[in-house]
């Protein structure tokens, strides 16, 4: 059974529409949001939540109509960015208080406290007040209280943000020991595309309200389905080429370079096409051929396990990522090749091909 | 332009020491990154050079001059916050013209810079609106826009990019970098990211809890760390460190680790050990993407067995949670090996290793190269 399924959900805002959305989350999945700025991925959460009244459609809990079960009933809980722990409460109280609240009896208030203190590694910090902790304890003790009650689902609205950037790398690994080991349902939101990727069993990729692409991550990093999804996956996002296809449908022609292609797509012969390259598959080479564009190398950003090179092919800028651990430009040469089984073709609507 | 000395400068608030004998020389024209955890004296480092707040002990010398005493709007300094701080009430245009115009410069050439700027930041279409319409990736240009605008020899950014969303960030990166080459300015740059720091600085320095840790190159700092701070700061995934005792039996030396793992040193980390003889704790740190997989590279390569936990995809690549007898080191799998739930033996590369002082934390035995 599914845990969360949504079935042609649509509600309207004054300035932004949500959905239709079809949507099943599986009982146990870790399921990911990803969207830029206001593409809806709150809204959505809020559709879980039962906040939103729908215009059009339905939101189904453990296959029950969750506008049919009480508040209560629904077992959903949430992360919120900001927190919202109680500033004049401990660790331990607010951890507790979902349980509290529903009136458990204080041995399976002590039982669930443990567990999930264990779990969380934060026993140590349970007699603090929020204002005592760093962002990362105040961050685990949020998410204590949000699995402190066994409910269907967590929903997870960019929990990890406010924290710096070696802590989130943390917490994350942390979330996803955490959910395999409670096999609960974790719906995450984020809008680092990094995050997301790395977490999620699937993810949907959500673009002006709608729901562009569910899949897992691998699926959709290798095989965007569109060129909103292939700007929005990857970074440095994929290099895109427009140009069209050759009249057999077999080469992808454009102004600086033709490319043979690995198979030919002649139902879009002739057709006006963009071509997709991600940073990662484009490698330097000797050879000067029609197919091996001509670069020039404006500057490099060595990251340390790579190195991110910026430059132009036919005035164009493109971003390569090197393997090699440290590049100079002089050993970039004046050529380079796309890998051909890694290449991506978009119609003219911007649908892969 | 100017260079910049900070000559053992120390920041106190009451008992607090937020900054502590700094010293750091940064030359005329060079893009200098301050990276560290937040409340570690960056910025108020930072707020020192600015003049917006006096150093408690030590001086700061731009060219080689004192400016203590100088106002801080002639010290000729360019900030950008996290927070903009761009008039939302006024037209884009007025927005970059501002700091031409309290300089009271003709009005053709505020006209052309202006315009000039609007292009390089794609905010010409912009010019007519009010600041409050823009979007929050556009403020951001505008703020940097209007800062540069005035060329000031010495551009302080305090975090700039760390409201934006990450492909944005990613883009204004590779901008801020051209913009610093075609003005040739100073710039100081604070930041807790890392791979910024990386991706735009000529040097970065880490500052861990008002002490200066390293000074150097972006590709040094990596490569070459001198304590056991920067190398776990510095690189994305982060580097593994294992902390652990050292034993020495029967003329073989190994590191062994509360939770029973234990790791021959052999190669190049063996001999780094050595020479330090007094070292009873140390860690052992490698660079995920120096564990091999699978097989065996070298002979000197450090071999272990261990439980793929986790595998999560990280861009192009595949990262690998392998717990060892309780302990956990990230690799990276280049060819999509590593499956959850699966027993692996995996190698790190001895030539990779690197040893810091359990006590210390500073580093022990030669470069890598």
């Amino acid at each position: 059974m599914n845990a969360i399924e949504i079935n042609g959900a649509s509600k309207r805002y004054p300035n932004f529409t949500l959905g239709p959305i079809d949507l099943a989350i599986g009982e146990g999945e870790f399921f990911g949001i990803f969207g830029p700025p206001s593409s809806g991925k709150t809204s959505l959460l809020k559709l879980i939540l039962g906040l939103v009244e729908l215009d059009r459609g339905r939101v189904a809990l453990g296959g029950t109509d969750s506008a049919r079960l009480a508040v209560s009933q629904r077992g959903i809980s949430m992360v919120f960015q900001n927190l919202a722990l109680f500033p004049n409460m401990s660790g331990r109280e607010n951890i507790i208080y979902p349980l509290t609240e529903r009136k458990a009896s204080k041995s399976e208030i002590d039982a669930r406290l443990d567990a999930v203190a264990e779990v969380l590694h934060i026993s140590h910090i349970l007699h603090k007040n929020p204002a005592q902790m760093s962002g990362g304890e105040r961050q685990r003790i949020a998410l204590g209280r949000a699995l402190a009650v066994k409910g269907r689902a967590i929903l997870l609205d960019e929990p990890v943000s406010a924290l710096d950037a070696r802590l989130r790398e943390e917490m994350r690994i942390e979330l996803k020991r955490l959910q395999r080991m409670d096999k609960q349902t974790f719906v995450y939101v984020s809008n680092d595309e990094e995050e997301v990727m790395a977490v999620s069993d699937r993810v949907a990729i959500m673009d002006h309200g709608q729901i562009i692409q569910v899949g897992p991550p691998d699926e959709i990093y290798n095989r965007p389905n569109s060129i909103s999804v292939a700007k929005l996956v990857g970074s440095p996002p994929m290099n895109l080429f427009p140009g069209h296809l050759s009249d057999d449908g077999e080469r992808f022609e454009s102004p600086s370079f033709t490319m043979s292609l690995d198979f030919p797509r002649t139902a879009h012969a002739g057709a006006a096409a963009t071509l997709g390259v991600r940073p990662e598959d484009i490698h330097q080479t000797s050879d000067t051929g029609a197919a091996c564009p001509g670069i020039a190398v404006s500057s490099t950003e060595p990251l340390g396990s790579h190195t991110i090179v910026n430059a132009t092919i036919g005035g164009r800028l493109v971003k390569i990522r090197t393997s090699g651990r440290v590049i100079g430009a002089s050993e970039l040469g004046t050529h380079v090749s796309f890998d051909q089984r890694r290449l991506h073709l978009f119609n003219a609507d911007g649908e892969r091909i | 332009m100017s260079s910049i000395q900070i000559q053992d400068v120390t920041k106190s608030f009451g008992d607090f020491k937020a900054v502590s004998n700094l010293c750091l020389d940064i030359a005329e024209g060079e893009f200098v990154a301050l990276l560290g955890p937040s409340g570690c004296g960056k910025t108020t480092t930072m707020n020192m050079i600015a003049g917006l707040e006096d150093p408690s002990e030590g001086s700061i010398l731009f060219n080689g001059q004192d400016l203590s005493s100088t106002r801080i709007q002639d010290r000729n300094i360019g900030f950008v916050f996290q927070n903009y701080a761009i008039f939302t009430h006024l037209t884009v245009f007025k927005n970059l013209a501002y700091g031409l115009a309290v300089r009271h410069l003709p009005k053709q050439d505020i006209e052309r810079r202006v315009k000039a700027m609007a292009d390089r930041m794609g905010l010409s279409h912009r010019l007519d609106q009010k600041a409050s319409s823009l979007s929050v990736n556009e403020m951001q240009k505008l703020a940097i826009g209007r800062s540069a605008i005035v060329e000031p020899r010495i551009f302080l950014l305090d975090e700039p990019l760390s409201n934006l969303d990450a492909a944005f960030r990613a883009y204004m990166r590779a901008e801020l970098k051209v913009l610093q080459r075609e003005f040739g300015q100073t710039m100081i740059y604070v930041t807790h990211d890392q791979i910024e720091a990386m991706s735009l600085a000529d040097k970065i320095a880490i500052i861990d809890r008002g002490k200066l840790m390293q000074y150097g190159a972006p590709l040094e700092v990596y490569n070459n760390p001198t304590n056991r701070f920067v190398a776990n700061f510095v690189g994305s995934p982060r580097m593994n460190l294992v902390d652990g005792e050292v034993k020495n039996t029967g003329g073989s030396m190994k590191l062994v680790i509360e939770t029973g793992l234990e790791i021959p040193l052999s190669g190049r980390v063996g001999a780094d050990i050595a020479s330090h003889r007094s070292t009873q704790r140390m860690s052992l740190g490698i660079r995920p993407q120096d564990i091999y997989l699978g097989d065996l590279h070298h002979t000197d390569d450090i071999p272990l067995s261990g439980l793929v936990e986790e595998v999560e995809r990280i861009g192009p690549k595949r990262l690998a949670y392998i717990t060892a007898k309780g302990t956990r080191f990230l690799a990276v799998d280049e060819r999509d090996y590593m499956t959850p739930g699966s027993e692996v033996e995996f190698f790190l590369a001895a030539e990779k290793c690197m040893a810091f002082d359990g006590a210390t934390g500073e580093r022990m035995g030669g470069r890598v190269q």
